[in-house]
């Protein structure tokens, strides 16, 4: 019988850090580039309020700045699908159910997958390296 | 009932391991980055490889020509990096740093995370 | 309306302190919607707004040249981050008052010289010796 080959990642970040709380989404965000720069490929692994990043609520872009009303500010979820874009394959999502439910945080962009805490474990087996950044 | 006390840990001796620890919540939040520093410092007096990476608040540790925590680090051999985009946010080109550390970018990270064997851990 | 008010405090509501000792709160998600953003915004609303700068957040108010508000995100360059110095002087622009602490920027090394201008040098205690000007005191 011919055997499956299981893809592995070379980063899972486990992001359960709530955006807006310190500067970890931009760190994640950063260390996922500098991984992607070097031809490597990188997973999110959303839990907690990390979920809000990739609500499809926030359309392209963030509210109006009354200081700069003709600036571009991409949303969040913007910056996620760019990402995923423009890592052709090599950068993903994932939004954690449970946590996603928990936090009344159901409706990510469609780019995102759907996967239960059960999987994590597997998740965290298809990767070479794994970083748990907590803050749940 | 009272609380045990847990053997104490072996050296690495031939099972050196190569450990990336990442520190983002720095000295000015509380206690705690002091404890992580601790961590990294007692692996590297065990003899792994050592290198830390603080990043966000954490390089607010770094700032001062005589940090206790850094200076321990330093003295068992580990490499201290800050990050240069959390570094320039918080200004640190106007204070001076630890002689220990040197600045580094996020592809430094990237780099040492992707080595095969190497550890990462974040706080 | 706030946008285009140019003196700290205006409106009816009451006299506030705020005191800040905690920056750096998510750069890509935040762009321009951080803490001093939402102080410039809305005190307009308020007979006066004042601003003290703690602890870590003292960096806010401390010129310098090598911080660019960018980062490179796949094919975009997202060059909207924060502008922490630029916002501090914006609160001096608009007649805000503000404090920084004084022992925190001797704790971090900074020359007093390098602060951004206009701001109030203060020593701990004192800030809280003024708290009674205030109807409110605000940790944001």
């Amino acid at each position: 019988m011919a055997r499956m080959e299981r893809r592995v990642w070379d980063l899972l970040l486990i992001l359960t850090a709530a955006p807006h709380s310190g500067d970890v989404v931009t760190s994640a965000l950063r260390l996922s580039q500098a991984v992607l720069d070097r031809g490597g490929s990188v997973r999110v692994w959303a839990c907690g309020y990390a979920n809000m990043m990739t609500q499809d609520t926030f359309g392209d872009t963030k509210l109006p700045n009354t200081r700069d009303p003709e600036g571009h500010y991409p949303s969040p979820s913007a910056v996620v699908q760019r990402m995923i874009a423009d890592g052709d394959g090599r950068f993903g999502w994932i939004a954690c159910t449970a946590c996603s439910e928990e936090r009344g945080a159901v409706h990510h962009v469609p780019q995102v997958r759907h996967r239960s805490p059960l999987r994590l474990a597997t998740t965290i087996a298809g990767a070479r390296q794994t970083l748990y950044l907590g803050g749940a | 009932m009272e609380a045990q006390t847990a053997a104490t840990g072996t050296t690495a001796g031939a099972g050196a391991a190569s450990y990336f620890l990442v520190e983002s919540k720095g000295n000015w939040a509380g206690p705690n980055a002091a404890a992580f520093l601790a961590d990294a410092a007692a692996l590297a007096e065990a003899g792994h490889r050592v290198r830390v990476f603080l990043v966000e608040d954490g390089v607010l540790s770094a700032v001062g020509t005589d940090v206790p925590e850094i200076r321990r680090l330093a003295e068992a051999g580990a490499e201290i990096l800050v990050d240069d985009f959390s570094a320039a946010q918080r200004a640190l080109s106007a204070t001076t740093l630890s002689p220990h550390v040197r600045i580094a970018g996020m592809d430094l990270a990237a780099a040492a995370l992707t080595e095969d064997g190497c550890r990462g851990v974040w706080h | 309306m706030s946008s285009t008010t140019t003196a700290a405090g205006r409106g009816s509501g009451p006299p506030v302190l705020c005191v800040l000792d905690r920056a750096y709160r998510g750069a890509v998600e935040a762009q321009f919607f951080h803490a001093l953003y939402g102080l410039l915004d809305l005190h307009g609303q308020f007979q006066r707004v004042d601003v003290a700068l703690r602890g870590a957040a003292v960096t806010l108010a401390v010129e310098e040249d090598v911080y660019r508000p960018s980062v490179r995100l796949g094919t975009m360059t997202l060059d909207t981050l924060p502008d922490y110095r630029g916002s501090v002087r914006d609160l001096v622009a608009e007649d805000f008052t503000v404090f920084v602490d004084r022992d925190a920027v001797t704790a971090l090394g900074f020359d007093p010289q390098r602060l951004v201008a206009g701001t109030v040098l203060l020593d701990p205690a004192e800030l809280a010796l003024r708290w009674p000007e205030y109807d409110q005191v605000w940790f944001v």
